[in-house]
């Protein structure tokens, strides 16, 4: 038997001969794999980042209100409103009931006025049902959510636009829409562009009880009902029970379609998938295209190889290889010229990956299926281009490849 | 067909196709050889020799006749089955040496070896011997342009006989040697043989063509004279 190890060793003897060569060659190689790894990777990493904001948009909450995400808004049914939390609030496997209201306005203190903040309106227990780290102070209590107290939580970016660098903000007043309201507590930190840019985060929002909303803004817009589960398992039941209250308390009968929409924060997850996989799938088939170069690259050189060691392979076939060891060798060659590229483009592409979430907010992740594919891609770029010249060399006629000058 | 001829052509022609033109290299000839006969082969350039030689040593196919060898028909033989009979029982020595570059003595000794499916250690070993009988025990890890030219041939020598061939072929062994180098190198062939091994010699040297014990004349592509010396 001809062993794999002798194809190596001649194969690592002949690239040690040419190492400029090799090198040349290689790095087409190296550039696509590189490519490739560090975009998977940095997708992957993107991904999970996304995967983690959504999550805190709570795994076991319910969001109720006229608009089924992504496929209906009821127009013309009536807005969700008092009778419907109250409903919600006697149904079963049901946690918490918060009501919001969001609008728009401008928030000022002093001479400092920053526009186009999120108000947000609900009751006591928000922060119980989505995650909202506390910098300072507290949320306000049931008892000033009963009664419409005129007191706000302020996210990051409303306490640094209003106030100065470490100043205490607790017991202040910043006005709404010229309404003076007390600060009860400010919120870390917590978003990046894209959360802020959907709205996720809390960083340019502003929380005070939904009843001291409704006096300034009017009750001009719908409720959308943040209602949680007991646990995620149980999210399903929560679900159903939900939309029998929802139905007995909007009066439709039986053969009637749902009015209302209930969402869960991973329907926002399958659409950032919908609308990205084919894009990232595009990015990585075009850098798929520039290994295809790196392959022409490798079976350029393997052709001059082949010519160059024409006699080689005709003293190699006197003395007895058969036709699939002169293959194998040579096949051998491309291989190994892959394999050392896709090595040191893996290493290159994880690099990159962990240089990206480091000056950007994308998570770092190395893909385990970019490792694998980096392998198959390389694997089969060495075979596919490195064949015809294998096979070149292969079908050598002994006699006149001895004669070779 | 006698039981102790070792090769027997028959009516053996070869014919390239040069474009259109077709050029007969070989017009029929017959021949057989007894196991460790020592035969030189003489002709002017063009007369065939060495296509004479090649299709002894199973590179190249004839175009017509049959070629037996050790008793079996060779020329229904497929590429593989070449190779493998090349590989155990011919061994070639070249006018122009053919050692691999880059690869020292021993490994260029050992490639037969390689082929032939022994382990490293078996190889190196057997290798190791086959040196040390050339008179190279000092030049094992040296590489063929560390070499003169005569050591060249050593090594040459070293891998044809290193897989006990029953047939050693060498085309104008010394024709890259001067005239000394040239004499040591046919009296280490000589001496290497030993009776054992049968040989045939391509050359257009008498003094080297005196060491066989049959000279074979050939003249456009056909057995010429053919007697014992």
């Amino acid at each position: 038997m001809f062993s794999l190890f002798e194809n190596l060793r001649s194969a690592l003897n002949s690239l040690r001969n040419h190492p400029l060569r090799t090198t040349l060659t290689m790095l087409g190689i190296v550039i696509g794999i590189t490519t490739i790894i560090s975009l998977i990777s940095i997708i992957a990493g993107l991904d999970d980042m996304v995967a983690e904001e959504f999550s805190s948009m709570g795994t076991r909450v319910l969001y109720i209100s006229r608009n089924q995400w992504g496929e209906k808004y009821f127009r013309n049914a009536p807005p969700i409103g008092e009778k419907e939390v109250e409903a919600l609030k006697r149904t079963d496997f049901v946690e918490y009931v918060v009501p919001t209201r969001d609008r728009w306005a401008s928030v000022s203190r002093g001479v400092k006025d920053i526009e186009g903040m999120t108000v947000v309106g609900t009751n006591q227990d928000y922060h119980l049902v989505r995650e909202i780290p506390l910098e300072q102070g507290r949320f306000f209590t049931g008892f000033e959510a009963e009664k419409g107290t005129r007191v706000c939580i302020i996210g990051h970016e409303i306490y640094k636009g209003l106030f100065k660098a470490g100043e205490n903000p607790l017991e202040k007043f910043i006005y709404i829409e010229k309404i003076p309201f007390k600060v009860l507590g400010t919120i870390e930190k917590q978003g990046n562009f894209l959360t802020n840019m959907n709205n996720l985060a809390a960083d340019y929002k502003i929380f005070i009880p939904l009843k001291a909303s409704d006096r300034i803004f009017g009750r001009w817009w719908g409720l959308e009902v943040l209602v949680s589960s007991p646990s995620e398992e149980l999210l399903d039941v929560t679900e159903d029970e939900c939309r029998m209250m929802l139905r007995v308390a909007r009066k439709l009968g039986p053969h009637e379609p749902d009015n209302f929409g209930i969402n869960r924060q991973d329907f926002l997850m399958n659409q950032y998938h919908e609308t990205t996989d084919v894009l990232w799938a595009a990015l990585i088939g075009i850098a798929a295209l520039s290994l295809l170069v790196g392959g022409i690259g490798i079976m350029n050189i393997m052709l001059i190889s082949v010519t160059e060691r024409t006699r080689e392979i005709g003293v190699r076939k006197a003395l007895g290889a058969k036709r699939l060891q002169i293959l194998l060798q040579f096949l051998f060659e491309a291989l190994l010229v892959c394999w050392i590229g896709g090595i040191i483009g893996g290493i290159l592409g994880v690099l990159t990956a962990l240089i990206a979430s480091i000056v950007s907010p994308i998570n770092f992740v190395i893909s385990n299926q970019a490792i694998l594919l980096g392998f198959v891609f390389t694997s089969s770029v060495g075979i596919f281009f490195g064949m015809y010249p294998a096979a070149k060399a292969a079908r050598k006629n002994p006699v006149e490849a001895l004669r070779y000058e | 067909m006698s039981q102790s001829d070792l090769i027997r052509l028959e009516n053996i022609t070869r014919v390239y196709k040069m474009g259109l033109t077709k050029v007969s290299a070989l017009r029929g000839i017959n021949l057989s050889i007894k196991r460790g006969e020592y035969i030189a082969i003489m002709g002017p350039s063009g007369s065939g020799k060495s296509t004479l030689l090649n299709i002894l040593g199973m590179l190249d196919t004839p175009t017509g006749g049959t070629y037996f060898f050790d008793g079996i028909d060779v020329t229904s033989f497929k590429d593989n089955k070449l190779a493998e009979t090349r590989n155990k029982r011919v061994g070639f020595i070249f006018q122009t040496f053919n050692l691999l570059p880059r690869v020292n003595a021993i490994s260029n000794v050992e490639l037969p070896l390689i082929y032939a499916g022994f382990t490293i250690k078996e190889r190196h070993e057997m290798a190791e011997r086959a040196l040390v009988k050339v008179g190279l025990k000092d030049r094992i890890k040296h590489r063929p342009n560390e070499l003169s030219g005569g050591e060249r041939q050593r090594v040459a020598i070293a891998r044809a006989l290193v897989t006990n061939p029953d047939i050693v072929l060498a085309d104008e062994p010394t024709g890259n040697l001067d005239s000394k180098t040239g004499k040591e190198i046919m009296q280490l062939l000589n001496e290497l043989s030993g009776g054992n091994n049968t040989i045939i010699l391509v050359t257009h040297e008498e003094f080297i063509a005196e060491n066989a014990n049959r000279l074979i004349n050939i003249l456009d592509g056909q057995v010429a004279t053919d007697k014992l010396i």
